[in-house]
């Protein structure tokens, strides 16, 4: 507020009496008012407010032909000034009056005879909240162009069509993905990347919360993870030395759950680890009954001395993996709401690529809308045909 | 009293004696033009539009200090003989408000 001067504002004082108006203007303008229009009607009052933005009318409401009830409502109804603040005169043994100029949209009333510091307190008031609003307005234009930008940034930053592409030329892998955050940023994101010419690695994480905070927790995530793809470590080896970094770095009370994998395409062998993340759906083959392998280590940011393991499974030709974050399972309730038993029913009773998209559609179509929570989906196929 | 003294004292303060003298001599020019409104509507039997025209009449004078003219027309009773008091209560406010301005001038 503090480069704002209320006495810059423009008003328009609405009387046909001319002492009445007189009075008005000579007390605002004893007070640093420098912007007072006047219109002896209401008629000329609709005209004035068309052809030039004011920041407040002060209205008489007894006028002949048309009167300040009808001036308020025109203000408010036709010429489309919601929120220009209208303080009406009223006299106080007009109680009906006052009533009727709220009905009709005044924003405030002052009373008859006028008071010299009421009336510059109410206008005062009124200027001081429009020019509040009108902050608090471009802010929020300013705060949503800048989280829409951000979300940009966030969507481009987990893998595209061309990695997809890639990757099936690559390493005859198949792969879908999709993420959707709850409010314009989220905690949750992916990553699947080529290591060399026969290994990939994939992760998922979710970063606790939802919003900048979590979105920023889950880019230093990823930034982590980059950094340390060169250093060549294993899953589990991987999981403690980001534990390691979100322990120093996060505060106490902020976590994530990850699950990091390497396929081995060559040598058929998917090495992972799980930081307590959700169920991950494995098939040795697309044509056998999945398995859920449960994530059996603590978040990242839990303890500093948490050992992960690693595990292994054989990903030959034809194996599958899919995961999912738990705002999949979110449990929002209503018949759209699916817990992890659910995902793997779906997931044994139909292929991969349409289960992939049934579960997309339905985050999309069916689950209250924001989202409680950031869904990620990933859907991986080894190619039948892989050789090295 | 003709002149609510500290009404007028309010809106000399808020917007000076010589400003205030302004209004009140606005207000002093249009008030035959007022009467004659008033004497027409009466004479046609015009109840609304009296009172309408009193309505304003009484509030400008209490907006701007002058008692007497608002509580003159308290009761709404036109009549010729009413008029004709009235204009001499006018009169003797304008008086009032000149040595009310001087006395305030010579503070």
């Amino acid at each position: 507020m503090s480069a704002y001067n209320v006495r810059d504002a423009a008003l328009l004082i609405v009387d046909d009496e001319p002492t009445g108006w007189g009075l008005l203007k000579e007390i605002l303008a004893a007070r640093g008012f420098n912007r007072i229009d006047i219109a002896t009607s209401g008629q000329e009052a609709l005209e004035k407010i068309k052809q030039r933005p004011y920041d407040l009318v002060l209205l008489d409401l007894v006028m002949p032909d048309v009167d300040g009830f009808t001036v308020c409502r025109t203000i408010r109804n036709s010429l489309g000034f919601e929120r220009l603040p209208i303080i009406v005169q009223t006299y106080l043994d007009k109680p009906g009056d006052r009533a009727r100029a709220f009905a009709a949209g005044a924003t405030d009333l002052v009373a008859k005879p006028i008071n010299a510091a009421e009336l510059e307190a109410r206008v005062r008031i009124h200027l001081e909240n429009r020019a509040m609003l009108a902050e608090l307005s471009l802010y929020k234009q300013r705060l949503e162009s800048e989280m829409d930008a951000a979300q940009r940034i966030q969507n481009a930053a987990v893998p595209q069509r061309a990695v997809y592409e890639a990757l099936a030329e690559s390493h005859n892998l198949h792969v879908d993905g999709y993420l959707r955050a709850s409010s314009q940023l989220g905690g949750d994101s992916w990553s699947i990347r080529r290591l060399d010419t026969t290994k990939v690695s994939v992760y998922t994480l979710d970063f606790s919360g939802h919003g900048v905070n979590a979105a920023l927790n889950a880019v230093r995530l990823d930034a982590l993870m980059s950094g340390a793809v060169d250093k060549a470590l294993d899953p589990a080896a991987m999981l403690q030395y980001l534990n390691a970094e979100i322990c120093r770095v996060v505060p106490v009370g902020q976590f994530a759950t990850l699950f990091y994998g390497v396929l081995d395409c060559e040598r058929r062998v998917l090495r992972y680890a799980s930081a307590g993340a959700p169920p991950v759906l494995y098939w040795s083959h697309h044509s056998a009954p999945p398995e859920a392998w449960e994530g059996s280590d603590l978040a990242l940011g839990l303890s500093s001395t948490t050992r992960y393991t690693e595990k292994t499974a054989t990903f030959a030709p034809g194996a599958q993996l899919f995961l999912y974050s738990d705002g999949l399972t979110y449990p929002f309730g209503g018949t759209a709401s699916l817990n992890d038993a659910g995902v793997q029913a779906l997931l044994s009773e139909t292929d991969m690529s349409r289960a992939f998209r049934l579960l997309r559609d339905r985050v999309e179509q069916d689950f209250p809308q924001p989202l409680r929570d950031d869904v990620t989906l990933v859907a991986i196929r080894q190619g039948e045909t892989y050789a090295s | 009293m003709l002149l609510d003294d500290a009404r007028i004292s309010e809106l000399a303060d808020a917007v000076s004696v010589h400003k205030l003298d302004e209004l009140l001599q606005i207000f002093w020019r249009d008030l035959p033009e007022q009467l004659q409104q008033l004497a027409a509507a009466d004479n046609d039997n015009k109840i609304l539009q009296v009172a309408k025209i009193l309505h304003g009449l009484r509030g400008t004078a209490a907006n701007l200090g002058l008692k007497g003219v608002h509580e003159f027309w308290a009761d709404q009773t036109v009549s010729v003989e009413r008029l004709a008091e009235f204009k001499t209560l006018a009169v003797e406010t304008q008086a009032a408000w000149q040595a009310w301005q001087g006395r305030r001038l010579a503070l």
